[in-house]
């Protein structure tokens, strides 16, 4: 009889553990953070690598005195306050553009994740507009500009019932190895965050999607979170997905609730 | 003498009986089931750069008449593909165990 007892106690533990929910999967990752680097604030890592060594620190801090994304936040807001065809603007569906920190969200009729760059084309095709491809310029210049007004803000997503299911997925997809270096995100930013990959010191997941979109001096341009995406695949020999694929938005999903809580700081610059 | 002689026409033998088994067909189908485990992997997200390049230059060498690199090329595919179909069932089972705990 003890023994049933103590089974079926093990397996509701065990089963409580496999899935738990996404506050508490926030609060043992930060912990996990605050352990690791007891000298950085948690609200520090939002400046990714910057927060973790001092020295590149202070350069990074000296480019941004004049910051390569200026100009596409300057275009962005010029795309922004251009009228659609049919006199309506984005400012219809995103107000003055402070609203990053809503995103990514879990539609409940669509049942499916809406990131940001979802909703600029939703909100196109409900004048008539042709969509933004997901790989282009525009796209990135009006989520910079959406970036920049929404700067400061606190990020403060929700995770409904209905969309734990989206969310978990994100998470095995952060936490699987993949790719013919059997890597996983977490295995970089969570066990190596802090050392170095050659010469790039290895950011913490927390902090990771407060700034995007990010001008990459390695692309000479103003790009995307999931161009990151596709680039972190690529670099372990997985096959980079499309942008703004399902697999992307969950995974997006997911890093944006370990980031809750914080506040944005994008658009940004980076090696 | 003799003896070396002898097995130099054993290698000659062995290379030409290998390369009379290969035939377009064997090939073909090695390329088709490399294809077809990517694809399984791909589904599931873990589809591999190299499987892909493997596949598309075990193609090209056999468009280029060229079986036996062709052979080679498709059996490193099938190997990869195999490889990331492997790890899409052991990460199902696993990926639990890196997530930190409450």
């Amino acid at each position: 009889m003890i023994r049933r007892v103590a089974c079926l106690v093990g397996l509701l533990v065990g089963l409580g553990s496999a899935s738990a929910d996404p506050e508490s999967d926030r609060q043992a990752l930060a912990r996990y953070f605050e352990q690791r680097f007891p000298d950085v604030e948690v609200v520090a890592h939002i400046d990714g690598a910057y927060a973790l060594n001092e020295q590149t620190r202070e350069q990074w801090l000296a480019m941004e005195d004049f910051p390569p994304y200026e100009f596409s936040v300057d275009d962005g807001e010029v795309l922004f306050n251009t009228s659609f065809e049919d006199g309506s603007g984005y400012q219809d569906c995103f107000d003055d553009g402070n609203v990053k920190a809503r995103f990514p969200y879990f539609d409940l009729e669509k049942q499916t994740v809406v990131t940001l760059e979802l909703a600029i084309n939703d909100c196109r095709a409900a004048s008539g507009e042709e969509p933004l491809a997901y790989n282009g310029e525009d796209i990135a210049l009006l989520s910079a500009y959406m970036a920049f007004a929404s700067r400061d803000s606190l990020i403060d997503i929700e995770v409904p019932g209905e969309g734990l299911s989206a969310y978990e997925a994100g998470k095995q997809y952060y936490y699987s190895r993949r790719g013919q270096l059997n890597f996983s995100c977490s295995q970089c930013h969570m066990l190596m965050s802090g050392m170095k990959l050659r010469a790039e010191t290895l950011s913490a997941t927390i902090g990771q999607v407060t700034h995007w979109p990010v001008y990459r001096f390695k692309w000479q341009e103003i790009g995307p979170l999931h161009r990151r995406f596709v680039e972190c695949n690529e670099q372990v020999g997985a096959e980079g997905l499309d942008y703004q694929s399902e697999t992307y938005r969950n995974l997006e999903y997911f890093l944006t609730y370990m980031s809750q809580g914080l506040p944005l700081n994008g658009p940004a610059s980076r090696k | 003498m003799n003896r070396l002689i002898s097995i130099l026409f054993l290698l000659v033998m062995c290379v030409l009986a290998q390369a009379d088994q290969l035939t377009i067909g064997s090939v073909s189908e090695q390329i088709r089931q490399a294809e077809y485990l990517h694809e399984e992997a791909r589904i599931v997200d873990h589809g591999w750069v190299i499987t892909r390049k493997l596949i598309e230059q075990a193609k090209a060498a056999l468009a280029d008449d060229q079986l036996i690199s062709a052979d080679e090329l498709s059996k490193l595919a099938l190997r990869t593909a195999q490889a990331s179909v492997d790890q899409s069932i052991r990460q199902e089972e696993v990926w639990r165990a890196r997530i930190p705990s409450s």
